[in-house]
């Protein structure tokens, strides 16, 4: 995975678990992660996945997840393509209290910063994009 | 990436097993297996996670619903919960501190019958 690697579905809650399973192949794969670690991930690409098919405004939207690599950590970006404005991801959002906690109310944010080393809302191009970025290893790094 | 509900019954007390993944695709499901039984008149339910592969934000916001639904009525849902990266789902949230957690099935239902 030296070169990014996009997988690029219609943003439609039937596709999120296909690309669940698919970052999660690849990241294991190619980077030195842990079970706990790959489940976090896995938690946290669904839960950006969510926020985005969540939020896709046009019929044809797609939910697109890129995967970079740097030396010491894997940086994924989610988005639809454009044309969505993401909610921040900046900000003291904190968790709602669970004792009054409401089905609606949006956790997925919150959850993504507990699993991963940093999380961002990147505009680029015109496209908001959830940026995740998670500490690992190369496979056959020293 | 599948969901399966399966609905038994213990010393009275109805229990609901959920197998597979429970996500934004699949967890509209749950919903409305739960409010079946909320209207079906179940007033204690355990739901047993032991079998659940993944959970996800939509899935604690149905299992919060479920919960608020029961405990309007008087009775509760309580859950089975021993594997650890579910556990942390319900850990990060604070919801530990919300539901009834056991470590299993007789546990769960024993508790519910003592309410």
């Amino acid at each position: 995975m030296t070169s990014p690697v996009e997988f690029d579905v219609p943003a439609r809650v039937e596709y999120v678990g296909l690309l669940r399973m698919l970052v999660s192949s690849l990241v294991a794969d190619r980077r030195r992660v842990d079970d706990e670690q790959l489940d976090d991930l896995r938690l946290a690409i669904s839960e950006a996945c969510t926020v985005v098919v969540d939020n896709a405004a046009a019929q044809d939207a797609r939910l697109v997840v890129s995967c970079r690599e740097e030396p010491d950590a894997l940086v994924l970006d989610v988005h639809d393509g454009g044309g969505t404005a993401l909610p921040s991801t900046s900000g003291d959002l904190g968790l709602p209290d669970p004792e009054r906690l409401d089905e609606d109310d949006a956790l997925p944010l919150e959850l993504i910063r507990a699993l991963v080393d940093d999380v961002s809302k990147v505009s680029e191009d015109g496209i908001d994009r959830i940026r995740l970025r998670v500490k690992c290893a190369r496979v056959g790094a020293d | 990436m599948d969901l399966r509900l399966e609905v038994t019954e213990q010393d009275g007390v109805a229990v609901l097993g959920v197998h597979g993944e429970v996500d934004v695709s699949t967890a509209p499901r749950l919903r409305q297996q739960l409010v079946e039984m909320a209207t079906s008149g179940h007033d204690r339910v355990v739901v047993d996670l032991e079998a659940v592969d993944f959970l996800d934000s939509t899935g604690l916001g149905v299992l919060v619903s479920g919960l608020k639904r029961f405990r309007t009525v008087g009775g509760d849902l309580l859950l089975v919960c021993t594997q650890r990266r579910i556990l942390k789902v319900f850990e990060i949230t604070g919801l530990t501190k919300v539901f009834s957690m056991h470590d299993s099935v007789a546990a769960a239902v024993a508790a519910a019958s003592s309410t």
